[in-house]
């Protein structure tokens, strides 16, 4: 198990005006008292908005930072006084296209990567062949990643990430930039290796849905501080004062669909002229109002659908903390 | 095999393959080019505008009346210095711009062997360079008796050696100053200025020559000329060559330390 208690990180920051200025040096805290638990067999997910210290966090669990004060340990090992011992059985998959060689094929990529973690020649080729498997690669494994496209790219991060076999990995969006089907693939696949093979995952992601899907449990955090924690069901109890709501009309009309959109109390609302369809979150129930809108313009609703949102949730959650800071 | 030579080779190869397709020959014969330039300009003066008359207090320092030799020596080991601060130098603050450092920090693999496989990867090439611009400079005029080949080859490798100790520190240099231009060219032309490369260490000022004496190369080529030229053996040098080892050591020990010093700051860096 993973266990992190008490992580503080604060950035000692020069700033300069001008190259003749002396250095102004500013202190900024990042992450604020942080205790957390990754178990094996469980998927834990750290939401929060960009700048919110989920980066910091898990920079600081994948010994690549040390943290100000606090401590990590990582199977018994302290990571932070021995972080060399723990790097062998953890692993950090980032969301994106950098952190590869471009120049080289994805094989190359992923033997250079193995021999960093000492594998052996044998050991190397099952386990390239493993995970290029996973995520699709084998049939383009020899062609330099320069030629690769944006998706294939996040595929070989993952499979990089994948090549020591470890017993935790941590997820910073590991899904961004990816099509949805090979996300829908990829999130199966963390979920069937966090149970077959034991692993304990953390998950950074912005797809709330992802999220609610995977995590075992959920830590919320903002501003550097851990603000709320629970399985998503947990959450979404405590934080269910917001109403999502999900209306289908039978056809598009735009100044009904613009009226709506002007209701008050309104936190977030997605539009689809295409799909006749129209998603929010709003901070009291609009049912009457907006059937009442759509009799006024002579639209009818073939379906209304009302759902307990984690994201609904996590804006609350989010907002509450935000209000407190 | 031990994890330090495990990513060597790891880095070997990755270093090799990217450079054969990124630049298979440009960076190779521009290097080439310049030192055969950089022989070729004293060569020219030396000829035609000093009508090959050297100073006295040059024969004196440099203990040959043959400065022919003794700027194609001085050249020749120029390229091999040049060859490894460029690529084992370089190769930590490359890895920065290029957003690969992350996956490198976060593995277990030996520091170490990282400058080890990024100083074996180019030791061939610059083997060649230095080759090629002793055999122009032969062309030119130079006198490199044959039975001399052994102690050169000797001396390569143990100049090749110094300047990876040297290209250790400088790169942490880089890398904690996230500047390649003017770290490479303050210590390329240090190198030049004051190792004795183009003429006698005892030619500077004597403050500057306190501070060649700081620089391990500058023993190490003096011994070389000391063998080829002054027909001198190992065993006369030793002085020299003990003096040029230690103090690579001191610059070894004193970059790698700071590199490891310097290596978590350098994420929070790049993060902030």
């Amino acid at each position: 198990m993973i266990q992190a208690k008490n992580l503080n990180k604060i950035y000692k920051i020069k700033m300069k005006k001008h190259i003749w200025n002396r250095s102004e040096i500013q202190y900024k805290e990042a992450v604020h008292d942080i205790s957390m638990d990754i178990e094996k067999g469980k998927i834990v997910g750290l939401l929060g908005v960009n700048g919110a210290g989920k980066t910091t966090t898990i920079k600081m669990l994948s010994t690549m930072i040390s943290p100000s004060s606090g401590t990590i340990h990582v199977d018994d090992i302290d990571a932070v006084k021995f972080p060399f011992h723990a790097k062998k059985i953890i692993n950090l998959i980032t969301g994106g296209e950098r952190n590869i060689y471009w120049r080289l094929s994805a094989r190359e990529n992923l033997e250079y990567f193995g021999s960093l973690y000492g594998l052996t020649k044998t050991e190397l080729k099952k386990r390239i062949d493993y995970c290029l498997s996973i995520v699709n690669l084998t049939k383009n494994a020899d062609i330099p990643v320069e030629k690769y496209s944006k998706g294939m790219k996040q595929r070989l991060q993952i499979a990089r990430g994948l090549i020591n076999n470890p017993s935790y990995i941590f997820l910073d969006e590991p899904t961004l930039g990816i099509d949805i089907l090979m996300a829908k693939e990829l999130r199966e696949y963390i979920k069937r290796i966090t149970v077959e093979e034991n692993k304990g995952v953390l998950l950074t992601t912005h797809y709330i849905a992802e999220a609610d899907e995977l995590c075992n449990y959920i830590y919320v955090i903002n501003n550097g501080k851990i603000v709320s924690e629970g399985t998503a069901n947990d959450l979404k109890k405590l934080y269910t004062s917001n109403y999502c709501l999900n209306f289908i009309f039978d056809c598009y009309n735009k100044s009904l669909f613009d009226d709506i959109a002007k209701l008050e109390n309104i936190i977030k609302i997605e539009l689809n002229p295409e799909l006749h369809s129209i998603k929010l979150i709003s901070k009291e129930n609009l049912i009457k109002k907006i059937i009442q809108l759509s009799s006024n313009y002579k639209c009818n609703i073939n379906q209304i659908k009302t759902e307990d949102s984690l994201e609904a949730s996590l804006m609350q959650i989010l907002k509450v903390g935000n209000s407190h800071a | 095999m031990k994890p330090v030579f495990l990513t060597a080779k790891a880095v070997t190869l990755k270093n090799r393959i990217i450079t054969n397709r990124a630049y298979p020959l440009s960076s190779f014969t521009e290097r080439v080019v310049g030192s055969i330039f950089s022989i070729i300009f004293p060569v020219f003066i030396y000829y035609f505008i000093f009508n090959c008359h050297i100073s006295e207090s040059f024969t004196k320092h440099a203990n040959t009346m043959d400065y022919l030799t003794y700027i194609v020596l001085g050249q020749s080991v120029n390229i091999i210095a040049v060859s490894t601060l460029m690529s084992v130098g370089r190769c930590m603050i490359t890895e920065i711009r290029e957003g690969t450092l992350d996956n490198f920090l976060l593995s277990p693999a030996s520091r170490i062997g990282y400058f080890l496989g990024s100083y074996v990867e180019q030791f061939l090439r610059s083997m060649l360079e230095f080759s090629l611009v002793l055999l122009v400079g032969i062309t030119l005029g130079a006198r490199i008796p044959a039975e001399k080949v052994p102690i050169i080859a000797l001396f390569i490798i143990f100049m090749s050696l110094v300047c990876f100790c040297m290209a250790i520190l400088i790169s942490t240099i880089m890398v904690f100053t996230k500047d390649t231009y003017i770290t490479q060219n303050t210590f390329f032309l240090l190198i030049d200025f004051i190792c004795g490369v183009l003429f006698p260490v005892e030619c500077l000022p004597h403050w500057l020559q306190y501070i060649s004496q700081l620089m391990p190369l500058t023993s190490a080529l003096k011994a070389f000329r000391n063998c080829i030229l002054g027909n001198q053996s190992l065993q006369d040098n030793w002085i020299l060559l003990a003096y040029s080892s230690i103090i690579s050591i001191v610059f070894l020990a004193i970059g790698y330390c700071y590199f490891r010093k310097f290596e978590k700051k350098l994420i929070e860096n790049i993060y902030v």
